[in-house]
């Protein structure tokens, strides 16, 4: 049920960052009303926008509250993002493959050095971030290499009892490498980005989309492939973790309109009004 | 007479705490503001922005804290 609730709140995150945006964008376009953006040298600091507004239009006591806002946003999602560094490091990797004898004393060890590693990482990332026209331009650029072909995996793995750990690996490993060498190629145009984006007005968020589009083909394919002629887990394996292999828990005595599935119905539906409005 | 299990507090309890505090902290600068303007207020203060959204929170913190004072998690 979590994550049926938690997809009510993620279909407002584009409100929430597009409409100050587009707040920003009208005043910055007219003179009279005093509102401008910053500047990098010639380059727009579109970054600047939520801000600027905060402090345009929040009195005293709600400043303070909407700059709290804006920390804890950025602390939550750097301590998540370091918690995950250092799990999927320490017990996926570290722990699997490269020393599977390791203690747990060595392994506490092992994720708090991850976790330093990471901090230093996501310092070093940060100043990567700053060539970017904006944080969202280098976040979505990020889920086209990252999150696009892994959302194929985990679609395959949760649903597909066929597919292969082979395929997994090598699939999202080639979703990934197409992803970013699509980045490069139209970074230094190697490529036409028309050809990408199947369009010849070619914005770098149209890219970025179409790029995370292109990685999800090529791992989905490439795991479906890949998994045909490799060899598969046993069944019993898989429990737990494939649909139709795990035995399903009745809701009991709950009225339809309090189960999951009530609520994952209208979920759906609300993404596809969006996306029919905004279309 | 015997002592009765500790039970975690509800997360809603928690929300609606810090829902209160700060909705009352905002509420009350905002009607500090709405009496005594400052020198150089923000654009569309006439609408006193601060003590509408204090109110709306102390309001929502106060549903979330008494709803969920006695239950737990």
């Amino acid at each position: 049920m979590t994550p049926i609730t938690a997809s009510f709140f993620k279909m407002c995150v584009p409100f929430l960052v597009i409409i100050p945006g587009l707040v920003a964008l009208v005043l910055s376009q007219n003179p009279a009303s005093g509102f401008a953006l910053l500047h990098d040298g010639s380059q727009t600091n579109y970054d600047s926008a939520l801000p600027l507004l905060i402090a345009r239009y929040y009195p005293d006591g709600l400043i303070g509250l909407g700059v709290t806002a804006l920390l804890a946003g950025f602390m939550a999602g750097q301590a998540g993002n370091i918690s995950a560094f250092n799990t999927v490091w320490t017990y996926d990797i570290y722990r699997s493959v490269i020393n599977p004898k390791a203690s747990e004393s060595h392994l506490l060890w092992m994720g708090r050095v991850a976790t330093v590693a990471g901090i230093l990482l996501s310092l070093v990332t940060a100043y990567w971030a700053k060539t970017f026209p904006s944080i969202m331009d280098y976040m979505q650029a990020i889920f086209s290499w990252v999150n696009a072909p892994l959302f194929a995996t985990m679609l395959l793995g949760m649903f597909v009892r066929w597919t292969t750990p082979a395929g997994a690996f090598w699939g999202l490993l080639l979703g990934m490498v197409s992803s970013f060498t699509l980045f490069l190629a139209v970074k230094f145009a190697w490529i036409n980005p028309a050809l990408l984006t199947l369009s010849p007005v070619a914005s770098d968020m149209a890219a970025n989309f179409w790029r995370a589009w292109w990685a999800w083909l090529v791992c989905f394919v490439s795991t479906i492939v890949i998994s045909i002629f490799t060899k598969r887990r046993p069944d019993g394996e898989l429990v737990g973790l494939v649909k139709g292999l795990t035995p399903r828990t009745g809701a009991g005595n709950v009225p339809f309109h309090r189960t999951p599935e009530f609520f994952a119905v209208i979920s759906f539906l609300v993404f596809i009004a969006l996306n029919i409005y905004y279309w | 007479m015997a002592d009765e299990p500790k039970q975690m507090k509800s997360i809603w309890y928690l929300v609606g705490l810090m829902l209160l505090v700060m909705g009352a902290v905002i509420a009350v600068a905002g009607f500090l503001q709405f009496i005594h303007p400052p020198a150089t207020p923000t654009v569309l203060a006439d609408l006193h922005p601060g003590l509408w959204w204090g109110l709306f929170m102390v309001c929502a913190g106060a549903v979330f804290f008494f709803g969920s004072r006695n239950r737990a998690r």
